[in-house]
């Protein structure tokens, strides 16, 4: 097996770190090289953060030896350490101890109470038990006091739509537009639960949205199209919304001829479109 | 000529170098190591938000965030939170403490709150921390080198460094390019920070405080 590239292998990990991208597989792989090739010394004191990351990078791919490893270097160091308890907890988790990590959780939040990610690997573990109800209020509670926590709304979001509560979720999207409202991610899913609601003029103005935010969203084009032909079947259009169609539906096979290049899905969007 | 010049040279004892210049360094070297060690070991962890604090400044900032981007949600989901919220804040459910007096009652003194004067005493430690061992060492070096010339500086200067680089020694013909033992303390106070940071990492207490006390010795100058 070649060396590893110590330098680019450090450099890469320090990004996942700073972007928060889960890449686990890759980060446990590169983790598990460095130890192996006994490269852990060079990092200094980036060694604390590397544990960390190996850790929870671990525990998703199921390597507990390594995970292991890692969390008894962390002890030795911060032995009495809430970060390092919580990758405890973690641990047991993974293996399926569920009551386990939950008094390890409710250990740490009777310290400090005010532990956000504490907080939400409890919520976590109310999912991971299958009662949804009890995480919806868990969250519920939780956005009560950390109200701009984003992440929080949308996992309470996909939550009430998995129990078919979509008023409540569109509720949790209007608070997600209110917080980054320039992300056209949440006014599109926004757009898809009014549709589902049956409100398809609001529908449409969010998928005009959508387009404002990122010019020529396939997605939201379609969604456009959908909306205003609803629209039109149901008989309360005006002279824009067929205007709209059309648009969507010219912008639509101009995206569709440059993308795609398999001819016979070319031909199922023009089959429909001149259906719809 | 050249024995006119000769004559006008200043030699400085090797023993002055030996025994003054590298000594007043070298202490405030391993006084500003130990200086950063002992705010270490002083320094409490960092105090925990209150989960009630934390709540009433995100509702605070709910609001804001509501009245910034009201265009972009539709005017019902507006309307109802608006009322939501208008109502929360009329009834202060939000509150850290919702039985708090009023406007028009004077605040309480800070000294009788705790948290305060935690805060208060945290910025104390850090202040004795700083200024005693700067203190003793410009004690001593005013007691045993007073009016000391150390060090001759290899490039010529203005006349006006002579109060910077000559304070505590009182001529008017010396050469600015000489430099006084109180001034050399001065200058490696202020020059060392890029050598604690070597030493120590970054995020030392040396560098937090020798610009905060920048402010204290202004006056000396």
């Amino acid at each position: 097996m070649a060396r590893l590239d110590f330098e680019a292998a450090s450099l890469e990990l320090q990004q996942y770190r700073q972007s928060g991208e889960r890449a686990s597989e890759r980060v446990a792989y590169l983790a598990s090289r460095i130890i192996k090739d006994g490269y852990s010394a060079k990092l200094k004191d980036d060694i604390w953060p590397f544990y960390e990351q190996a850790v929870t990078a671990a525990l998703d791919v199921g390597d507990f030896r390594l995970a292991d490893e890692c969390i008894e270097n962390l002890k030795r160091r911060f032995s009495s350490s809430s970060r390092v308890q919580r990758l405890v907890g973690m641990r047991y988790e993974a293996e399926g101890k569920l009551a386990d990590a939950q008094k390890i959780y409710d250990a740490i939040l009777e310290e400090d109470e005010s532990n956000i990610l504490v907080s939400k690997r409890q919520i976590a573990l109310l999912k991971l038990r299958g009662l949804k109800s009890e995480a919806i209020s868990a969250l519920v509670t939780y956005l009560d006091t950390y109200y701009s926590d984003a992440e929080a709304w949308i996992e309470l979001c996909s939550l009430y739509l998995s129990v078919h509560a979509y008023q409540k979720a569109a509720y949790c999207l209007e608070e997600l537009i209110l917080l980054q409202a320039a992300n056209p991610i949440w006014h599109l899913k926004y757009a898809e639960i009014m549709y589902t609601l049956g409100d398809y003029s609001l529908a449409l103005k969010q998928y005009c949205r959508v387009i404002d935010l990122h010019e020529d969203h396939l997605r939201a084009m379609y969604g456009i199209q959908l909306c205003a032909s609803k629209i039109l079947d149901n008989g309360e259009a005006d002279g824009t919304t067929e205007a709209l169609k059309e648009l969507a539906t010219e912008r639509i096979l101009a995206t569709e001829v440059n993308q795609c290049t398999i001819d016979s899905i070319k031909q199922v969007v023009r089959e429909y479109l001149s259906v719809a | 000529m050249a024995t006119l010049g000769e004559a006008k040279q200043m030699i400085l004892d090797p023993a002055i170098r030996d025994w003054v210049l590298l000594p007043i360094m070298v202490v405030m070297l391993l006084v500003g190591v130990l200086r950063h060690h002992i705010t270490v070991l002083i320094t409490g962890t960092p105090k925990k938000p209150q989960l009630k604090a934390v709540r009433e400044s995100k509702a605070l900032m709910r609001g804001s965030q509501l009245r910034a981007f009201r265009n972009a949600i539709p005017p019902h989901a507006f309307a109802s939170r608006k009322a939501f919220l208008t109502e929360a804040y009329d009834q202060g459910k939000y509150l850290k403490n919702p039985n708090a007096p009023k406007e028009g009652v004077p605040a309480p003194n800070p000294m009788t709150d705790p948290d305060m004067m935690e805060g208060m005493m945290e910025g104390m430690k850090k202040q004795v921390t700083n200024m005693v061992p700067q203190m003793l060492i410009m004690g001593w070096i005013n007691f045993f080198f007073q009016g000391f010339v150390v060090i001759k500086l290899p490039f010529p200067l203005t006349l006006r460094f002579k109060s910077m680089l000559q304070s505590g020694v009182d001529t008017r013909d010396m050469d600015v390019t000489w430099v006084s033992s109180l001034s050399w303390y001065f200058l490696n106070l202020f020059g060392l920070s890029s050598v604690f940071t070597l030493i120590l990492g970054d995020n030392n207490g040396n560098i937090l405080y020798i610009l905060g006390l920048h402010h204290y010795n202004e006056p000396i100058y």
